[in-house]
């Protein structure tokens, strides 16, 4: 039976076949590569050229891959998918871009072109925010490649497009600066932009020292993968090894966390930041006592004594927010040498890679991927339970979705930290064909004839 | 009374030290951080709002350190000590080094100190500089078996050290080492010359002081923290809010280096180790021949981070609510430890840290 990947490898248009795994990476390879591009120049990142950022153009919610559906004219019932809308508000300019590896396909060009002239599209699906209606919306296309498209049967004779070609200045330009030669430049080389300002900044160049961001853009399908995986890697070396100072939420203990009976509890001494927030925390006590153990406690003149022995943590159970909480308002001794895993779901992971690294682009990204890093968290948690940290992590009882990791004290640390490496390097080889596969069933979705489009 | 520079103290008597900690915790959690690191430990809540006593003893050791803590500026503390400067140094780094502890020290760069060689409103007199560069951790094992690792100590004191100063910095071989590491300056009142402080300070936050006058050093302390603050003040105002739709938000800091990094790998290395002095535990990923990227984890505070590297300059993404001493000390540590000129520049307000 013929696979999903090997329907997406036949051409439809003619042109180049792409017969193997390791062609269809280098193509998506000098894609995305061309997007990032696209994005750093739109972005006031410093060290590389900010043109269409500093023109008013700005990346938004669906600038990147948005789905346009045609529902009028011979077009209908198709779609196509841009790689980049970057919209200028203030001028009512949008630019579509059209990064090209290989050559171009009428049948894509063709809704370009209906796209162009009718921008309504845009605004009735609400591919992109607007807070006020634009009155005349336009639309560029602007194809942008590597290769000279001039020369390109299908887009050559089309007035109607902008064609951008990206190349290396080889020999480096030195006639400003010896020291920092200009080495890649933009060139306009077909058609003019509706916004006159645009016509004007080219060739937009760049110098040996300036270079894209590789953290606010990382998604190249190679890079991304291991970057994503290292990220991933990070976070669980931090889990298993950082904050073991104070029980938090999640841990695991060898033994069981008690309060003592007789243990008496002072308002006055409660482990607040704000004395402000004395009363409010007192309560938050009286509350969650009351839940954990009732009549396990006297409360008297604003202190609690503890009648009877009260379990909060039985081992080898997960500590929860409310109990962590309370051990550390009363300032409970836990052994914290009996800490032994740490919980967490692959939403908390997955979570935390959205606010602490540079996952937040796919804010950006069409709706439909959404959920892109979360399907990948837990594919990659399960890859890494399986192979490199066989018997660090593993998945806690069927159905549950949450996850373990053990936690390494000082003296394993160094083994540890050797062993993470040693992940990273072996998934940079194996990952490159999973991720591949993965890639396609998430950004090619065969339900539309988007994937058409996506044949370059 | 005048004291003197070489002022012999009594056996017993020792000069007052002042430490800033730079902190993000609550003191009432001191007992946490403390915990298994000596014999005995006592946090005492004093009168005073704020104040506590800290009685260290390590038995192993026979050592018994006190300190007094102020934690009236919350994110500054001060430590006040009287002890022995090496059973002090020695406790103090062993509490605030702690893995996570989120108590980190103040990391003076190049400039700042030098800012202090003159207190504008005060009398204020040179008395000695010391600097010193290190290039051991950027090193390579070859450099350093056969003793090749550029190092270089100077310490001075009088009236020409401030020429001496001015000569070295400008020197083409040397002005990449010139990295201050302590100042000794005199400041008296202007109305009146008998209230006076001899006061050290170190680029880690430590000062050391005698005089006549406590309220001198209380205040010089103030001055010291008050700029730094304001340096952190642009650094955290400016961090990246990943989550925002607003590119503005998202803007690297740069460090600049004003000497090419010949070996990048090498360098990328040492500054990724969670040694001394850098701590940060980072995986690194090449993305171009002459372009890293580095994903990590500050090990003083745990927050993450990622930093581009360049031979040229290098861009630090330090998302929203981290600590922003994680840059200065970054900052400071590549000083002293590969250039003396490098800055860091915080992109939106166009301010340059030197």
């Amino acid at each position: 039976m013929e696979s999903r990947l090997d329907k997406f490898l036949q051409p439809k248009q003619g042109g180049i076949q792409i017969r193997s795994l390791e062609e269809l990476a280098k193509f998506q390879k000098a894609h995305t590569k061309l997007m990032n591009i696209i994005l750093n120049l739109a972005t006031p990142v410093t060290k590389f050229p900010s043109t269409f950022y500093e023109k008013g153009y700005r990346i938004v919610k669906g600038s990147i891959e948005p789905h346009i559906h045609f529902k009028q004219g011979e077009l209908r019932g198709k779609s196509v998918t841009p790689d980049i809308l970057l919209p200028n508000y203030e001028n009512e300019h949008i630019i579509t871009f059209e990064c090209k590896s290989f050559q171009a396909n009428p049948e894509q060009l063709q809704k370009y072109l209906y796209l162009a002239e009718h921008p309504e599209l845009i605004l009735d699906q609400a591919v992109i925010p607007f807070r006020e209606l634009p009155t005349n919306l336009q639309i560029d296309i602007s194809y942008f490649s590597h290769k000279d498209l001039t020369n390109n049967s299908v887009l050559s004779n089309e007035e109607g497009i902008q064609i951008l070609r990206i190349i290396a200045v080889d020999p480096p330009d030195k006639s400003n600066d010896p020291t920092n030669p200009i080495v890649g430049k933009i060139e306009l080389v077909q058609g003019e932009y509706r916004n006159p300002e645009l016509n004007s900044v080219f060739p937009i160049t760049w110098r040996l020292k300036e270079k894209p961001s590789y953290v606010l853009f990382p998604f190249d399908p190679s890079q991304d993968a291991e970057i994503f995986q290292i990220h991933i890697i990070n976070k669980l070396i931090e889990f298993a090894t950082l904050g073991q100072e104070f029980p938090t939420k999640g841990m695991v203990f060898s033994k069981d966390i008690i309060i003592p009976k007789g243990t008496t509890i002072k308002k006055e001494k409660l482990l607040v930041d704000d004395p402000k927030e004395q009363d409010e925390k007192w309560e938050q006590l009286l509350n969650t006592l009351e839940k954990i153990a009732p009549g396990k406690y006297e409360v008297k003149d604003e202190k609690i004594k503890i009648l009877e022995n009260i379990l909060l943590l039985k081992a080898g159970n997960a500590l929860d927010e409310m109990r962590a909480e309370l051990i550390t308002l009363i300032g409970l001794d836990v052994d914290m040498s009996t800490l032994t895993e740490r919980e967490f779901s692959p939403g908390e992971l997955a979570y935390e890679l959205y606010t602490s690294g540079p996952y937040s682009i796919y804010q950006f990204f069409h709706r439909e991927y959404k959920n892109l890093i979360l399907k990948r968290v837990d594919a990659s948690l399960k890859r890494l339970s399986t192979g490199p940290l066989k018997g660090y992590l593993k998945p806690q009882k069927r159905g549950k979705r949450v996850w373990r990791i053990k936690i390494i004290d000082k003296k394993q640390l160094s083994a540890f930290r050797d062993t993470c490496e040693k992940a990273v390097r072996e998934l940079e080889s194996k990952f490159k064909v999973v991720y591949i596969d993965e890639y396609i069933k998430i950004f090619f979705p065969p339900q539309t004839d988007t994937q058409d489009d996506k044949e370059r | 009374m005048e004291i003197l520079e070489e002022q012999k103290l009594e056996p017993d008597q020792n000069l007052v030290k002042t430490y800033v900690v730079e902190s993000n915790i609550s003191p009432k959690f001191l007992q946490y951080i403390f915990r298994g690191l000596f014999s005995s430990i006592q946090v005492v809540s004093l009168e005073d709002y704020m104040l506590y006593r800290i009685d260290i003893e390590d038995k192993e050791k026979r050592l018994q350190v006190h300190f007094f803590l102020d934690a009236k500026d919350k994110r500054f503390w001060r430590v006040f000590t009287l002890d022995k400067a090496q059973d002090v140094d020695n406790t103090y780094n062993k509490f605030v080094n702690q893995i996570k502890s989120r108590l980190d020290k103040l990391w003076l760069s190049n400039k700042l100190l030098e800012k202090f060689l003159n207190v504008s409103f005060k009398d204020t007199y040179l008395r000695s500089i010391s600097i010193k560069h290190d290039e051991t951790p950027l090193s390579t094992e070859e450099e350093k078996r056969e003793n090749k690792v550029s190092k270089l100590k100077i310490d001075g004191s009088g009236e020409l050290v401030n020429d001496l100063l001015n000569i070295i910095k400008r020197h083409d071989r040397f002005q990449h080492m010139v990295r201050l590491t302590k100042i000794g300056i005199k400041i008296a009142e202007k109305e009146d010359r008998n209230k006076f402080v001899l006061e050290d300070l170190y680029y880690w936050g430590k000062f050391t002081v005698k005089g006549t006058s406590l309220d001198e050093h209380l205040e010089f302390v103030d001055n010291v923290v008050s700029t730094y603050r304001n340096n952190l003040k642009y650094i955290e105002d400016s961090l990246i809010d990943y989550s925002s739709l607003d590119w503005e938000k998202k803007i690297p800091l740069v460090y600049e280096f004003k000497k090419e990094i010949s070996d990048l790998e090498l360098f990328v290395k040492a500054i990724t180790s969670p040694k001394e002095p850098f701590r940060i535990w980072g995986l690194a990923k090449k993305v171009e021949n002459d372009m890293y990227v580095v994903i990590g984890t500050d090990l003083h505070n745990g927050d993450n981070f990622s930093l581009e590297v360049t031979p040229w300059w290098a861009r630090l993404y330090l998302p929203k609510g981290s600590c922003g001493n994680t840059a200065l000390r970054l900052l400071t540590n590549i000083q002293q430890s590969y250039d003396a000129k490098t800055y860091l520049e915080v992109p939106q307000y166009g301010v340059k840290i030197r």
